[in-house]
């Protein structure tokens, strides 16, 4: 849909509800948030529901932020103690790489 | 299936309450004619006269602004006649023009679609080795016969094509009976198992060849947030451009299994069979598709958005929004009164501002039909849905077929960009008129989703073969046969399948590339001759 | 060393065609779907010299026979392209959005030359290029290690000469000037058969004929288009 045309209470319900969405462990949304609200919230002239847009998207860009440095330092802790956690580390792989020659 | 293409200039078509006609695409080639009749009988059709009106907008700017109904009707035959013969030229121009530009807005997410088959085919070999049947193909081609195999693939691609067939009545029947719920969840049933359990295949097989290393929360947080997204975009509302890729992706996937699952010579069969099968299914005068899409012609709707890939944005955001204006107007618009209200006008000019907004041809149908968002949503669902069924393999495979054939439709309503265009110039002056929001309502190339898959079908099927000679061959083939597919649309302005000129296209150039040219060319490789 | 030797072939042919296309080509879709056009053109003349080599069995190793007719088929169809595109005309003229397509005759033929070039260059060197990426590679036990390089560096020459070809072919045929058809035709059979020579591995003469030939194209190209020395010095110096 084209956000831009849509009418401002409308923007604001879809960023609320996209910003409230994410909570359900959904940073994905937080992120689609931020770019698809960020023209209305940043570059526009103002309007009435503006200020709360900005709020949301900004909500969702920390989160989005956040949620990417404990995913990374996830990936890293686990990564580099796979093998010494053993078993355990090897039940919770998706993907154990295979070794090359 | 059906790969219809409607240039639809919806607008007219869509804005005529009466909806007799069929694709938009129809109506807008009959606009001539159209034009005529409004000056013979103004009252009768609002739509006419929104389409006349559109015509005349050029010369509108007043007039569309004094038009009232009554003026606006014969404004709209007056236009017609008076600016008509430079604005009929103008605008059939200007469809040819949009029609290039739709072309290439179709080119792009069909050439993506396929090179991500493509890509995988050729670096995830899971998908390129068949050891799984579909449910529907008994037969397995072990034999090495050539006639054995040939009598398998047949039988198997007549079984497929009847469980299709039997799917696309069904569709139709719920349709009719307006079992809307049926249909959407369904279609979200599929769609939801292709984003989660064929993503999650998908993304295991992708991790495997690339000898990637992840853990299991990983895995999962990230198939939760794809699939919700997809949903959310898919189903309700996104942003375009991510729906759009999703519905690639979907497709793509979808195309996969295809490739995966059939056997080698089914697989060719089942897409001779699929193009000759959307011949029949949109051109004869009971073919389930060409009675789909005149039932939604005569309900107003957009037909199964969920199953087409939109190059504008499909479905309206106005679905809530406008409701207030839209129900006021349905009021008007169950009688053929042209009387959509001004503001849906408006509001749809404004996001016709820009052409492209304009595209955005739902809104502008929210304007005329409060229908229509909503439908567009079920249909992108459906579509979605159906893709996942297939994915699937099991009765929801089939439906999506149906669904696919729905989706394969491809409507052109590039001439009522131009008007759109014109109409956002003089949005201010014709605003009060129905007919700009008509008219850009349903503008933009829509091509069905079952086309993106089984073009990705041929060309991964022919990349799978390890010759890139065959699978260029067969690429610009299909582009070429698209073309060709909408170029008739602008002739003949009815609803045309688009699987059968680029299908045929594609077989006889994979086949005699790969038997006639790839040897030819190797030889000249090898030696480094350049022709 | 097989990656870096695919992208760096990879570019050497493709690059410059590319970078037309994208500056000269892609923001305009009636040019996308002419030079698809004339891929598509280019693709049935060789479907049909292909056919021919095919169905001469005794002479299929004699590979100058099928260049020879695979050349001819490939000028049939540059001059069948041309009716149709000058046939069209009209009708490109109400379609077109940018008007220098129409007015400027040139630009039509040098974006199906493109094509012709581009899809060309594609069927000779894109399973050379497969191969290239690994796990193997040339120059090891036997055959040299210039295979790669060379049949790059050839179908950039051979994109490019398409391209020039199809200007003064177009405007040949609009102003029938014999000599440049004869020109077209003749050195695009001398180029081709000239490569038979590649199969000796004698680069040197080849490649260096070739590029000869290419510049000498490109600059009668240039000329039939209307450019003058004064008009490349004006470019260059950015006046």
């Amino acid at each position: 849909m084209d956000f831009s045309k849509a009418p401002n209470p409308r923007k604001l319900q879809l960023c609320r509800t996209y910003f409230y969405a994410g909570f359900a462990l959904l940073p994905f949304v937080w992120a689609i948030n931020v770019c698809w609200c960020f023209e209305e919230a940043f570059r526009k002239p103002p309007f009435p529901e503006q200020s709360q847009i900005k709020r949301f998207v900004i909500y969702s860009a920390v989160g989005t932020l956040l949620w990417i440095v404990a995913l990374i330092a996830w990936i890293i802790i686990f990564q580099t103690n796979r093998t010494a956690w053993g078993a355990t580390a090897d039940y919770m792989s998706f993907m154990i790489p295979l070794g090359s020659a | 299936m059906d790969g219809h293409v409607n240039a639809s200039s919806s607008s007219r078509s869509g804005a005529g309450a009466d909806g007799s006609g069929l694709s938009g695409a129809a109506e807008r080639l009959e606009r001539p004619p159209k034009r005529t009749q409004q000056r013979g009988n103004y009252g009768s059709n609002n739509q006419d006269q929104t389409d006349a009106a559109v015509l005349a907008v050029p010369s509108v700017a007043v007039r569309g602004s004094s038009a009232s109904r009554p003026s606006r009707l014969s404004g709209g035959g007056g236009g017609g006649g008076g600016a008509g013969p430079p604005p009929n030229e103008t605008e059939e121009d200007q469809g040819l023009k949009y029609g290039a530009q739709h072309v290439i807005k179709l080119f792009v997410p069909v050439s993506l679609c396929m090179l991500l088959v493509v890509a995988t085919i050729n670096s995830i070999s899971f998908y390129s080795s068949t050891d799984v049947y579909l449910l529907y193909t008994p037969f397995h081609e072990l034999s090495p016969e050539p006639s054995v195999k040939f009598w398998n693939a047949l039988a198997n691609s007549l079984i497929l094509m009847s469980v299709v067939v039997v799917m696309t009545i069904l569709l139709i029947v719920l349709y009719k009976k307006r079992c809307y719920r049926i249909i959407h969840g369904w279609l979200i049933l599929s769609s939801f198992m292709l984003l989660f359990i064929f993503t999650y295949l998908y993304l295991e097989e992708l991790l495997r060849a690339y000898n990637v290393p992840m853990d299991y929360p990983t895995a999962l947080l990230f198939m939760w947030n794809f699939g919700v997204a997809g949903m959310m975009s898919i189903h309700w509302q996104g942003p375009l451009r991510l729906q759009q890729g999703y519905l690639i992706f979907v497709a793509a996937l979808m195309a996969l299994v295809f490739i995966k699952y059939l056997p080698e010579w089914t697989a060719w069969a089942v897409l001779a069979a699929i193009s000759i099968w959307d011949l029949i299914a949109v051109l004869t005068p009971r073919g389930p598709l060409r009675i789909l899409v005149e039932t939604a012609q005569e309900r107003n709707e957009q037909i199964f958005p969920a199953l087409i890939y939109s190059s504008t944005v499909i479905y309206t955001l106005m679905g809530t929004h406008y409701t207030p204006q839209q129900s006021a107007e349905p009021a008007v618009t169950s009688s053929p009164s042209s009387s959509n209200s001004t503001t849906t006008t408006r509001a749809t000019q404004n996001s016709l501002a820009s052409p492209e907004a304009a595209v955005a041809s739902s809104s502008s149908r929210s304007g005329n039909t409060r229908t229509h968002p909503h439908q567009n949503q079920r249909d992108d669902s459906n579509v979605m849905a159906a893709e996942a069924e297939a994915a699937g393999f099991t009765q929801e495979w089939s439906d999506n077929l149906n669904d696919r054939v729905a989706r394969r439709q491809i409507e052109v309503q590039s001439t009522q960009s131009g008007n759109a265009q014109r109409s956002n110039e003089y949005r201010t002056v014709t605003a009060p008129d129905q007919a700009p929001a008509d008219a850009q309502e349903e503008r933009g190339i829509k091509l069905g989703l079952g086309d993106f898959i089984f073009y990705s079908v041929l060309v991964g099927k022919a990349s799978s073969y390890g010759d890139w000679t065959t699978t260029i061959a067969c690429f610009v083939a299909i582009l070429i046969g698209l073309c060709l597919t909408l170029l008739l649309l602008a002739v003949w302005r009815k609803a045309l399948p688009a699987l059968p000129i680029s299908i045929t296209f594609g077989l006889i150039f994979c086949f005699a590339t790969s038997a006639v040219v790839k040897p030819f060319m190797e030889n000249l490789s090898a030696k480094q001759v350049f022709i | 060393m097989t990656l870096p030797e695919f992208f760096g072939c990879t570019f050497i042919a493709f690059g410059p065609p590319f970078a037309l296309f994208v500056f000269t080509i892609a923001n305009d879709p009636l040019r996308i779907i002419i030079l698809i056009a004339a891929a598509f053109f280019w693709l049935l003349s060789l479907l049909l010299s292909s056919l021919l080599w095919f169905a001469m069995i005794p002479l299929r190793d004699v590979l100058a026979f099928g260049v020879f007719f695979s050349v001819v088929f490939q000028e049939c169809f540059r001059y069948i392209i041309y009716r149709i595109l000058r046939s069209t005309e009209q009708g490109l003229q109400a379609v077109a959005e940018d008007t220098r397509v129409t007015d400027n005759k040139h630009i039509l033929s040098y974006v199906s030359g493109l094509g012709f070039g581009i899809i060309s260059g594609m069927f000779a060197l894109v399973n050379v290029l497969a191969d290239m990426s690994g796990p193997g590679t040339m120059g090891l036990q036997s055959g040299t290690e210039l295979f790669f390089v060379t049949s790059a560096a050839q179908a950039l020459s051979i994109i490019l000469l398409h391209t020039f070809w199809s200007v003064i072919f177009f405007n040949a045929c609009d102003t029938n000037n014999y000599l440049h058809i004869a020109y077209v035709v003749g050195s695009h059979l001398f180029v081709s058969l000239l490569t038979l020579l590649n199969a000796s591995e004698l680069y040197t003469a080849t490649l260096l004929t070739n590029y000869i030939i290419t510049i000498l194209t490109g600059l009668l190209a240039f000329r039939v288009a209307g450019g003058t020395s004064r008009s490349f010095k004006k470019f260059v110096t950015c006046q």
